[in-house]
């Protein structure tokens, strides 16, 4: 959406225009809970979480710049704050917020024979599995390129980290998926020795 | 561009990241280099399977809550003069209603006395009227009696003066009120009102030392028959 229309959209939620504030929940509602389930994995909480950044959005629109990026950016950034704090108080008995880099991956469980694993179905659970399985930095990352498709650029004023930083996380994570979706993947030699 | 470039860029090439010229040197490494291309693939084929990974949408209490937050807020915001009014304490409604009895009936209260007083105000500021008004009088009125006064002026100097006096009829509050006028000897006017007792009271003597509110007893009445 233009930035502008955006604005003027948040002046009118500003005002209580109940229409233009439907109108922007309908739009980023869907993007702004699937980063949050990816990232949390829990229904419920996501759900909270959701309804905690339009929450946001109503009591403090001005909050919002054009100028720092869209506005599914800034939706964005408020519901990493919330879902960093909620993996914080989750995971602070365990591990500290500056081990999120170095988060524990799960051993890929089903290796063994990826023809039972055909079913899309089955395929998605996997994929959630090892994107959940993810350290946090790199989960978001992976999610805000890959399902919010965000440019580095939001993506590194989301997450408050440096365009290296965001570029490096992209990296190990994809490595990680593809390692353990290999089976899953199709065989890019083919496609390659069909070119060369 | 060599392999170690390439492999740095694929990521940002798959993603748009890439200005033209960039775009362009990768892409034509990778025309040659089966490696770089294998590593796209595999890149892209990752891309392409985290796609099929759906979740399901939240559910519609969520959008029930979420709409409710926005009417409550901004229904909320409305009525400010409340939250200013009763938003550090709480006033009961029958307290309310008892304080808002009591501040009508002070008003009321208010408003009568300030209008008694009025009326007090307007009896004892009885307007001055010129000598050369009374003769003016028709015969048939016969109002106007000449009475001779007494009255104690500055240094306990007894000045005697001829006043006229006329009744003046007027609404209730000013019945009992006379005016007295007097241009003798050309000295200025000076009014009056006539007590029960037979007293002059609140006697303004305008340019007649002292000008001060003095009793004059009436000392001789003179009919019209004497004057």
């Amino acid at each position: 959406m233009n930035p502008n229309t955006e604005a003027n959209l948040v002046e009118k939620v500003a005002q209580g225009d109940e229409i233009a504030f439907d109108e922007i929940y309908h739009l980023y509602r869907n993007r702004v809970y699937g980063f949050i389930y990816r990232m949390t994995v829990n229904q419920a909480v996501a759900e909270d979480i959701t309804h905690e950044v339009f929450v946001v959005l109503i009591e403090n629109p001005k909050r919002y710049f054009t100028e720092r990026g869209s506005l599914l950016t800034f939706l964005c950034a408020v519901a990493r704050n919330r879902v960093m704090n909620h993996l914080r108080r989750k995971h602070n008995a365990d591990v500290g917020f500056d081990d999120f880099e170095n988060f524990d991956v799960l051993e890929d469980e089903t290796k063994s024979n990826p023809l039972t694993d055909l079913l899309n179905q089955e395929l998605a659970e996997r994929i959630d599995v090892c994107i959940a399985a993810l350290p946090p930095l790199q989960r978001e990352v992976i999610i805000l390129r890959e399902f919010q498709e965000l440019s580095y650029e939001e993506i590194a004023n989301v997450t408050e980290a440096e365009l290296g930083a965001v570029k490096a996380r992209l990296y190990r994570a994809r490595q990680t998926l593809a390692k353990q979706l290999a089976a899953y993947a199709t065989s890019p030699k083919d496609k390659c020795y069909e070119l060369h | 561009m060599n392999c170690i470039e390439t492999k740095k860029n694929i990521e940002a090439l798959l993603d748009n990241e890439l200005d033209d010229a960039q775009k362009d040197a990768v892409e034509h490494h990778l025309w040659v280099c089966s490696d770089c291309c294998e590593l796209r693939e595999q890149m892209s084929s990752l891309s392409s399977l985290l796609q099929v990974s759906q979740i399901a949408s939240p559910a519609a209490e969520l959008d029930k809550r979420v709409m409710k937050s926005f009417q409550k807020h901004h229904a909320s915001s409305r009525i400010w003069w409340r939250r200013v009014v009763f938003g550090t304490f709480v006033v009961p409604k029958p307290a309310f209603a008892m304080l808002l009895i009591l501040a009508l009936a002070g008003l009321w209260t208010a408003f009568q006395i300030g209008k008694i007083s009025s009326a007090t105000i307007s009896t004892a500021s009885p307007s001055i009227q010129t000598v050369n008004e009374i003769p003016a009088q028709t015969p048939a009125e016969k109002t106007v009696q000449t009475v001779i006064v007494e009255v104690p002026v500055v240094k306990e100097k007894i000045v005697t003066r001829t006043i006229y006096v006329r009744e003046q009829k007027s609404n209730k509050n000013e019945k009992n009120k006379t005016f007295v006028n007097s241009r003798q000897n050309n000295l200025p006017l000076y009014s009056s009102t006539v007590a029960d007792n037979g007293y002059f009271t609140d006697v303004s003597l305008k340019g007649f030392e002292p000008s001060a509110e003095i009793s004059a007893k009436i000392i001789k009445e003179v009919k019209d028959d004497e004057k």
